[in-house]
């Protein structure tokens, strides 16, 4: 019922624009599976749709 | 005379309300013996987080249908996004969900399991997680643990009467024909009392009043509690209301239920049942007098006897206790209460408080308490923890109370941390002497921080209430107030803070001018409505307001334990923060051993999870969150509104907002922990790497040198997020 107090969330990493692809080759081991995908952007972010507390909550009766 | 009192849903699933309890025990005494209690909202939230019923809503729902079809575009818009987040989830985890959230419902209720923090958070996850699968049969309904919200808004009459009809959106429709109304039958009451405390119980106990006036017309259906001192004159001006009831009772309810059964049982004329609005045989509505509220030291120990406590999603029962009714203080401005409880301040003695506190820890076998006041009067400060520690109670409690420095010295402090007080909530607002004067909190900022400190180095978790946007306060007074929190984290534990609101109850409604509120803006679809949208001509505006509110969360979020992390579901689940206070005596020593928990790091060899699931998405789920939450930050929407978006809103959000390109992601559920992250394929394809043969350093080799860094912080964050198996490295959780 309260309103919705949003998650401020993780700073975004902005997408990496350089074609690395050639690099990411000459640097793997012979044993490596396939190169790793571009962009080179490593983000996890815990998926909750809640993905906030509503403060008015926490000692509320 | 046979009497039924009903709990209607929704309310908080973690402890009992105390107004049945209270209601019984008086009617009791009073000599009605035939009076049944039945809590409606716990019963409905333990067949809806059901294994089978959740199986039910997984196959109405359909989720991999209607995902496929969101995948076959190549851009979402904002109503999309929101069906996106919500089938993308029940996609992946949906029927793992119903298979486990009867384990997770038994956690929540077993002391030995509860405790165990790893697994308490996997509940409290299966929970959330089984609230939103089961709302999404009833899109766009939300019943979640805080609140139940339909299409709609509760401030008009319109849209509520609308609802209680509404099978396809409300849930309760089905519920209480199906599984509640039988039962309720089996007792064949002559009069029903519905308790609506909350706003989100509106919809369902009209729901239910409507069948029972199908099932049994000739039954008298009384409508009372806390929501109608602000809402029920209103309420009543709706003729097709008197259909589905035929009283209502407004303030405290004891007297009135009370003479309200006797006079039915002897048919006598309804218009001398204090406080009652009823239709007298003439069909018109007719208001009786309010009568004086009773001297709450004439009243019997409230009986719990006949809720079925161990139906609650607590290890054990928390029951709240009302030592007082009213505020003695009374004077704040912009509070209501002292106006809506009694009115009028009153309290119990200090010895049958200690006699209902042995009563119901002998008749319960709880020994956890939660004082349901506005504030520890200043006597019962001081005298109470020496009676409950002569007397050998051996409990722990929790309650408001106001700061009062004189009250709290070092000496009560450590009474009250002796007796069991495990948290004290005080009323702070604000840092600026300014803005408490004009609130008439009649309290100095500065030697309230003492007494904070005082009540924290006692061993007591202190929860301080903050206002902002208080007509005329200035952005820097609010930065003030956050500013001076955050110095004193130390000594606070937890911040409940909320956007002022203009309740037309209120003595700032009444004297706006003099708060320079200029315009007071009604909304003429809400014959309902109870707080007011205004502006003012000093201070922050109400944007500037709402700005400061979330630079508030986003401080807190950062600074304070309890805030967290995951450590969110505490505050979700209300009162299991205190179980965990009361298990682990102070706040320290939870936040060493809990809080602050040390988890695995990724080790020499990471290695996925084998029971992960993962699910390729065509859309960023992560970015759908943010956006999402993003849109509803720009709505100021006060308490009794609703907090979804309206149709129309959608409409327009629709219209206005970029629509989203796709963009992939890898969405992954860890079975053991119950969480859900969301994974950029560049962290994906790191995870799938995680084969337990190769290091972390012949893992990143197959990244670009320049990106090494990012994929090794990636690998850690895999590790903390629990997506790789433990290891014996250990690191902190920030």
């Amino acid at each position: 019922m309260n309103p919705k107090n949003p998650d401020p969330g993780p700073a975004k990493t902005p997408p990496e624009k350089k074609d690395a692809t050639k690099g990411a080759r000459q640097t793997a081991p012979e044993d490596a599976k396939p190169p790793a995908p571009k962009p080179f952007v490593f983000k996890i972010v815990r998926a909750d749709p809640k993905n906030s507390i509503d403060f008015e909550d926490v000692a509320d009766k | 005379m046979r009497i039924a009192l009903v709990n209607p849903p929704q309310a908080h699933f973690t402890q009992p309300l105390l107004a049945l309890p209270s209601l019984a025990a008086y009617l009791r005494a009073k000599g009605l013996r035939d009076v049944h209690v039945f809590d409606a909202s716990i019963e409905s939230y333990d067949e809806f987080l059901s294994g089978p019923r959740l199986l039910r809503s997984v196959e109405r729902v359909r989720a991999g249908e209607g995902l496929a079809s969101l995948e076959s575009r190549e851009r979402l818009r904002y109503s999309e996004m929101e069906r996106y987040q919500a089938l993308s989830e029940i996609e992946l985890v949906g029927d793992e969900v119903a298979a486990s959230i009867d384990e997770a419902k038994r956690v929540l209720r077993t002391p030995e399991l509860f405790y165990g923090y790893e697994r308490y958070l996997r509940a409290g996850r299966t929970v959330e997680q089984a609230l939103r699968l089961f709302s999404a049969e009833y899109a766009p309904t939300r019943l979640a643990a805080h609140g139940f919200v339909m299409r709609g808004q509760i401030e008009s009459s319109n849209d509520v009467l609308r609802a209680i009809g509404d099978e396809r959106e409300n849930p309760y429709v089905e519920w209480l024909r199906e599984s509640f109304l039988p039962r309720l039958a089996a007792v064949d009451p002559d009069v029903v009392g519905l308790s609506v405390t909350f706003g989100s119980q509106a919809i369902p106990a009209l729901t239910l009043a409507k069948q029972i006036k199908a099932w049994k017309p000739e039954c008298h259906v009384t409508l009372g509690g806390g929501l109608l001192a602000y809402v029920g004159r209103k309420l009543s001006k709706r003729p097709e209301l008197w259909s589905v009831i035929d009283s209502m009772i407004l303030l405290e309810g004891e007297r009135p239920l009370h003479e309200l059964c006797e006079s039915l049982a002897e048919r006598r004329d309804l218009g001398k049942v204090p406080n009652l609005i009823y239709r007298d045989a003439s069909g018109e509505v007719r208001a009786t007098p309010e009568a004086q509220p009773l001297d709450i030291k004439t009243l019997p120990t409230p009986e719990f006897d006949g809720l079925p406590l161990g139906l609650y999603l607590s290890p054990e029962p928390v029951l709240p206790l009302a030592i007082t009714r009213g505020c003695y203080w009374g004077k704040c401005v912009f509070c209501t209460l002292y106006t809506v409880i009694g009115p009028g301040y009153r309290g119990r003695s200090i010895e049958q408080t200690v006699e209902d506190v042995r009563t119901l820890k002998e008749r319960h076998s709880t020994r956890h308490f939660y004082m349901v006041i506005e504030d520890l009067p200043p006597n019962m400060a001081k005298a109470l923890p020496r009676a409950i520690l002569d007397a050998g109670l051996d409990i722990d409690w929790w309650c408001d109370a106001r700061l009062e420095h004189d009250v709290f010295d070092r000496q009560v402090c450590e009474d009250l941390a002796a007796s069991g007080c495990k948290r004290i909530a005080f009323g702070y607002e604000s840092a600026s002497r300014r803005v408490l004067d004009r609130m008439c909190k009649g309290i100095d900022p500065a030697r309230s921080l003492e007494l904070v400190r005082r009540v924290h180095d006692a061993g007591i978790s202190v929860t301080l209430y903050v206002m902002v946007g208080f007509p005329t306060e200035t952005r820097d007074e609010a930065r003030l107030t956050l500013d001076t929190i955050l110095a004193n984290r130390d000594a606070i534990q937890e911040v409940s803070v909320r956007v002022f609101y203009l309740d037309e109850t209120s003595e700032i409604f009444r004297r706006a001018r003099e708060f320079d509120i200029a315009e007071i803006y009604p909304n003429p679809d809400a014959d309902l409505q109870v707080y007011y949208d205004f502006k003012t001509s000093s201070g922050m505006s109400r944007r500037e307001a709402r700005d400061a509110y979330l630079d508030f969360t986003r401080a807190l979020r950062s600074h304070f334990p309890v805030f967290q992390n995951t450590n969110l579901l505490y505050h979700e689940l209300k009162s299991h923060y205190f179980l965990y206070l009361a298990k682990w005596g102070t706040f320290d020593r939870l936040r060493a051993e809990v809080l602050e928990r040390q988890v695995s790091g990724a080790g020499d060899r990471p290695r996925r999870r084998p029971a992960l699931r993962e699910r390729a998405l065509r859309f960023d789920r992560a970015e759908i969150d943010e956006r999402l939450a993003a849109i509803q930050s720009g709505h100021l929407r006060p308490r009794y509104q609703t907090d979804l978006v309206t149709d129309e809103e959608r409409a327009r959000f629709d219209r206005e907002i970029a629509p989203l390109a796709a963009s992939p992601c890898v969405l992954a559920y860890d079975p053991s922990s119950g969480e859900v992250q969301a994974l950029s394929p560049a962290a994906a394809d790191l995870l799938a790497r995680c084969d337990g043969d190769r290091s972390a350093e012949q893992i990143v080799e197959i990244v670009p040198a320049e990106h090494r860094d990012d994929a090794r912080r990636c690998i850690d964050q895999l590790a903390s997020a629990g997506l790789l198996e433990t290891s014996p490295t250990p690191s902190i959780v920030r």
